[in-house]
């Protein structure tokens, strides 16, 4: 257990060091609703630890109770990925609202088919089934997010690429980790306590890296003004793959 | 244990992709740093980019008959090696060229309002496409060699022809 309770006060000293740098930087407000949310964490993590040191028989139903919130309050970091990432691209920022909204259509189309069809169904049976299957909304909303910003190759600052890189690793490995203990139950409850906040300290590792100081991700002032119609652009690129596909056919033909 | 499966690869899936991105864009942030500002689609992609007479050259059994006639196994083998080898590299441009593409669109389009996300997912699918040929295209080459390939190539022109269209069938509006 010292060994458990080493890496909790860890935690909750980077999670402190790192609104106090940026505090001190004075980029608290840049990054307002990601800073909430280690706020947030932090102040619950510290309630979690004085409960857990007075009373521990209320630490786990405290644990299950609260952690449901604190998935909700970590939309918030997608937000502010989102909203830092493509704020001065305003296409890439419309794609992405719209595979945002597809991704989000299909998967509460998924549950409600599952809800019609299924008399018996529940959204979860328990709070770690339903943290997981939050999670595991989240995890898509990001990947689809990344896919936008690989797709058009948007520039990020440090501190957005700990926040992705962070809050990634966080969400993989924590549908991970819930998956395996809902599945293998009690025998990984042993490996739950110790994978979950060493997971979560590396996280607090790279974000205190990669937000040490404020470095915004670059601006696209000096971007080219080229095609500024849009339908012009997408039909020339498409004529150009059509001809590589059709120079493709003749080369080979010959 | 089989209802754990999709959980778990969404979960991987997640965390390769962070790293892939992170990684990615330290390389695009110096691949866009060395591309020439102002850059448009027919400057990325001049006529000089796509030879005709070499790819003629490449694929055509002109060399291949001259070859054949000097009856040395050795030659015939040492041949179709280089040639195969060739005719790789020549894909592997056309390749390129076709990723130097979408890059500028995506350049141009990411900071234009008007985008149309679904003519964007049209653009997405014909560069898909192009990518698919060149790796069927790639296997086939590696397979039996670059010379008298046109049987071959019909067959996986028409296979990608015939996805494409039913791909774009899908969509609700017509093609441009």
């Amino acid at each position: 257990m010292t060994f458990s309770l080493s890496i909790w006060y860890a935690t909750l000293a980077l999670e402190l060091l790192l609104l106090i740098r940026a505090l001190n930087g004075a980029f608290l407000r840049k990054y307002a609703v990601f800073y909430v949310y280690v706020g947030w964490v932090l102040a619950l993590s510290s309630a979690r630890l004085i409960i857990y040191l007075a009373e521990p028989a209320y630490y786990r139903a405290f644990y299950w109770h609260s952690q449901p919130l604190s998935v909700l309050v970590g939309c918030g970091v997608l937000w502010e990925i989102y909203r830092q990432a493509l704020a001065g691209y305003p296409g890439a920022a419309r794609m992405a609202r719209n595979v945002l909204l597809f991704s989000v259509v299909m998967v509460f189309s998924k549950i409600l088919v599952k809800a019609w069809t299924d008399s018996g169904w529940r959204i979860a049976e328990t709070t770690a089934e339903l943290e997981r299957n939050m999670r595991v909304v989240q995890a898509i909303l990001l990947i689809a997010l990344v896919l936008i910003l690989a797709q058009y190759a948007i520039p990020l600052g440090r501190n957005l690429k700990g926040m992705i890189l962070g809050y990634g690793f966080f969400i993989g490995t924590s549908v991970i980790n819930l998956t395996f203990r809902l599945f293998l139950g009690d025998s990984f409850q042993k490996w739950w306590q110790y994978l979950q906040p060493i997971f979560y300290l590396a996280v607090l590792s790279v974000w205190c890296w990669a937000l040490w100081s404020y470095q915004a991700a670059p601006l696209p002032a000096t971007e080219p003004k080229i095609e500024e119609d849009y339908q012009l652009l997408a039909t020339r690129t498409r004529k150009s793959l059509l001809f590589i596909r059709a120079y493709l056919g003749r080369a080979i033909r010959s | 244990m089989t209802e754990a499966w999709p959980f778990l690869a969404v979960g991987l899936l997640l965390t390769v992709l962070v790293f892939f991105l992170i990684r990615r864009s330290i390389a695009s942030a110096q691949d866009y740093a060395e591309s020439p500002k102002g850059q448009d689609l027919s400057a990325a992609l001049p006529p000089e980019s796509f030879p005709r007479e070499l790819a003629a050259r490449l694929f055509g059994s002109q060399d291949w008959e001259f070859i054949a006639k000097q009856r040395s196994e050795r030659l015939k083998r040492l041949f179709l090696q280089q040639r195969t080898a060739l005719a790789l590299s020549w894909l592997g441009g056309v390749r390129a060229n076709a990723t130097k593409l979408i890059r500028v669109h995506s350049v141009a389009a990411r900071t234009n309002s008007r985008l149309e996300p679904l003519v964007e997912v049209r653009v997405v699918v014909d560069f898909l496409f192009v990518q698919v040929l060149c790796q069927i295209l790639a296997l086939i080459i590696w397979l039996r060699g670059p010379v008298n390939l046109s049987r071959f190539i019909r067959y996986a022109d028409d296979l990608s022809n015939q996805l494409y269209e039913v791909t774009m069938r899908t969509q609700s509006r017509p093609a441009q």
